[in-house]
């Protein structure tokens, strides 16, 4: 038998919270939500209330001067988890206005209590703290302190079975407030503007006894209240595969287009991520459209992430008729407020939700657009976590990347990504008797064999056409090939 | 002459509702009003029965918003409510819950008891429009039920046990 304690964990009711948090928030544990205004503390409070709060386990919301209670109610019930048939069942709401203006926090912790003691409530909100902070700095002199007052009603909460939220402003880390040794979890809400566009973020500081996921997650809030995208995380390989749905195998899918399968060694090893480079115009869409195509003919559903065209433009419509058909899924948006992470949880959420082997992502410089100008510098290392995330999860990936042609170097990908992928096809223009043409080649298939040839495309009403091998020309890549027997002639 | 509720005017603006649920508040107002009222009854009885009432939303309403956000709200419902009847145009519109009270009970008394009842119901009305305008009906209804024992209960959407 287990002599330990075994501390409860309750589902915050907040998307992605519970995951950050370690699996949910500590029964009777003493909390703080910390941020400046503006930055979801209510709302977030609010959500996990009426989340948890029954008849049986009732709430009780302390408001303390700051918003007034009516705009709070009136504010707060636009979200939709807010539920007027809750208040005064499971949720009682009590202004403690009087009782902190006057600057006796006696008088507040006896307020506290009496209502507690009346109600036996399973959780407590006080929002917000600050406002406490600010008022018994006019403290009546013999009366409780501060520091006391905090311990007290720290002690007080868990002996009466409640777990506590402190709801205050602008925490700094460097002030060593008593509340902040006192309290069990610790949650700090910022919002960062940069240019144009305003990320939320939240960051668990403390959350004791629990596995809380460290550094920062972003968060968005809808009509819906908050969710919350955990920053992805790199799992090793014997962990990632057990809880794979679709474990790695041997199996090589096929890309859909002729001869492009045997030029990759027999098609694409499934679960690899596959890196599509090429300048404007090259093909790299169409040969992700030919992937999901030719996925949704072998049964195997698709997913693709867009960020520059809309799949209802003419040229693809393909894609614009397999999502009407509900045989892909379509992640598309040209929001500037993104981060990487939000877009991977709506990716994970939808493989789950149609059980999808395809990934297509197009492209990745539409991505770095989206991403907000705060999490530009980190894109590279934030693809390389998104990359792992999806290679986990057993699907395999296309990601395209628009590259500018250069004949002075041979490069891939503009992030430096390149290390990144399993797989790397390259798609160049070259110049042939003053006419463009383009060419293809597999740079890269990890630990498989491929073709080392650069062949000739062609795109046509079918889609892309490999034509044959350039076996008589050299300086390909240079951009301007010459005749081999020209150059051995010219040199004789 | 028995109280006429339809011809009423309402003053509050806001958010647009349900005129069924509208009516239907009301309608419980009315319906609590005390029956002596309609029958031309002495005004003191509209008097009396109003500050019972007053107290009842007083006291309901204090723990969840404060006594200085009751009388706010109080103190914007006899204003509004003081465009019809300007007996009661309170000369400080910022009076304490009690002052208020006092004034409007010594004004309800001063007055026909049809008219008082008339000006009763209406300041009730008002003040219950005002608070639908500023937290929606729903809500409204749910702190208001203990009041006026007849407002139709909200919505049901609380389904955890």
């Amino acid at each position: 038998m287990n002599s330990k304690v075994s501390i409860l964990r309750l589902a915050t009711g907040v998307p992605g919270l519970d995951a950050i948090l370690g699996g949910g928030l500590p029964e009777l544990s003493f909390n703080l939500i910390v941020g400046s205004p503006g930055s979801g503390k209510t709302t977030l409070a609010h959500q996990i209330m009426f989340a948890l709060a029954t008849p049986e386990r009732p709430a009780l919301f302390f408001t303390v001067l700051g918003e007034a209670p009516l705009k709070m109610l009136r504010y707060q019930q636009q979200f939709s988890f807010f539920d007027a048939a809750m208040i005064n069942k499971s949720i009682h709401f009590v202004n403690l206005n009087d009782e902190v203006a006057s600057g006796d926090l006696d008088q507040v912790l006896q307020r506290i209590s009496n209502e507690v003691a009346a109600l036996s409530p399973a959780l407590v909100f006080i929002d917000s703290f600050r406002s406490v902070v600010l008022e018994t700095q006019l403290q009546i002199k013999g009366t409780l302190g501060l520091q006391q007052f905090i311990q007290q009603l720290g002690m007080q909460m868990t002996s009466w079975q409640a777990t506590t939220f402190l709801i205050g402003e602008q925490f700094n880390e460097s002030y060593p407030h008593p509340v902040f040794t006192v309290a069990d979890g610790l949650i700090s809400l910022t919002q960062k503007i940069q240019r144009n566009s305003m990320v939320r973020q939240l960051h668990v500081l403390k959350m004791r006894g629990q596995p809380t996921s460290p550094g920062m997650h972003t968060f968005r809030i809808t009509n819906e209240g908050v969710q919350v995208f955990p920053s992805a995380v790199i799992r090793n390989d014997t962990e990632a595969q057990a809880e794979s749905d679709q474990p790695r195998s041997r199996e090589r899918v096929s890309m859909g287009v002729p001869g492009l399968d045997k030029m990759l060694g027999g098609g694409l090893p499934s679960g690899y991520s596959l890196l599509v480079a090429g300048p404007s115009g090259s093909g790299k869409t169409i040969l992700a459209t030919a992937f999901l195509t030719e996925g949704v003919k072998r049964g195997e559903p698709g997913i693709i992430v867009a960020f520059e065209q809309t799949p209802s433009q003419s040229w693809n419509r393909s894609i614009d008729d397999m999502v009407r058909a509900g045989q892909i899924g379509l992640i598309n948006t040209r929001s500037l407020d993104l981060s990487i992470d939000e877009i991977v949880q709506h990716l994970i959420d939808l493989i789950h939700k149609m059980k999808a082997t395809r990934v297509v992502i197009d492209s990745l410089s539409g991505f770095e657009l989206a991403v907000a100008p705060t999490f530009r510098e980190d894109f590279r290392e934030s693809l390389f976590r998104m990359v792992a995330v999806l290679s986990s999860l057993g699907v395999t990936v296309l990601m395209t990347s628009e590259l500018e042609d250069r004949y002075t170097d041979l490069r891939f990908s503009p992030y430096g990504t390149a290390f990144l992928t399993d797989a790397i096809i390259v798609q160049r223009y070259i110049e042939v008797e003053s006419s463009l043409q383009r060419v293809m080649a597999v740079v890269k298939v990890r630990a498989s064999v491929h073709s080392q040839e650069i062949c000739k495309f062609e795109i046509g009403k079918e889609g892309i056409i490999i034509g044959e091998p350039i076996l008589d020309y050299e300086g390909l890549l240079g951009g301007r090939p010459t005749l081999k027997y020209v150059s051995k002639a010219s040199k004789g | 002459m028995p109280l006429n509720i339809s011809k009423i005017t309402l003053i509050v603006g806001g958010a647009p509702m349900s005129i069924a649920e509208r009516e239907l508040m009301f309608e419980a107002i009315r319906r609590a009003m005390p029956a002596e009222v309609e029958r031309n009854a002495d005004s003191s009885l509209v008097a009396n029965f109003t500050i019972n009432k007053l107290h009842q939303i007083s006291k309901y309403l204090t723990p969840m918003i404060g006594l200085r956000g009751v009388e706010v709200l109080f103190s914007r419902s006899l204003d509004l409510t003081s465009k019809e009847f300007a007996w009661l145009t309170a000369t400080d519109p910022r009076l304490d819950k009690a002052t208020q009270m006092a004034f409007v009970s010594e004004q309800l008394q001063a007055r026909e008891s049809n008219e008082a009842s008339k000006a009763s119901y209406t300041f009730f009305a008002t003040f219950t429009e005002l608070l639908i305008s500023l937290i929606g009906i729903s809500l409204t209804s749910r702190l208001l039920e203990p009041i006026w024992a007849t407002v139709p209960p909200a919505p049901q959407k609380e389904s955890k046990s």
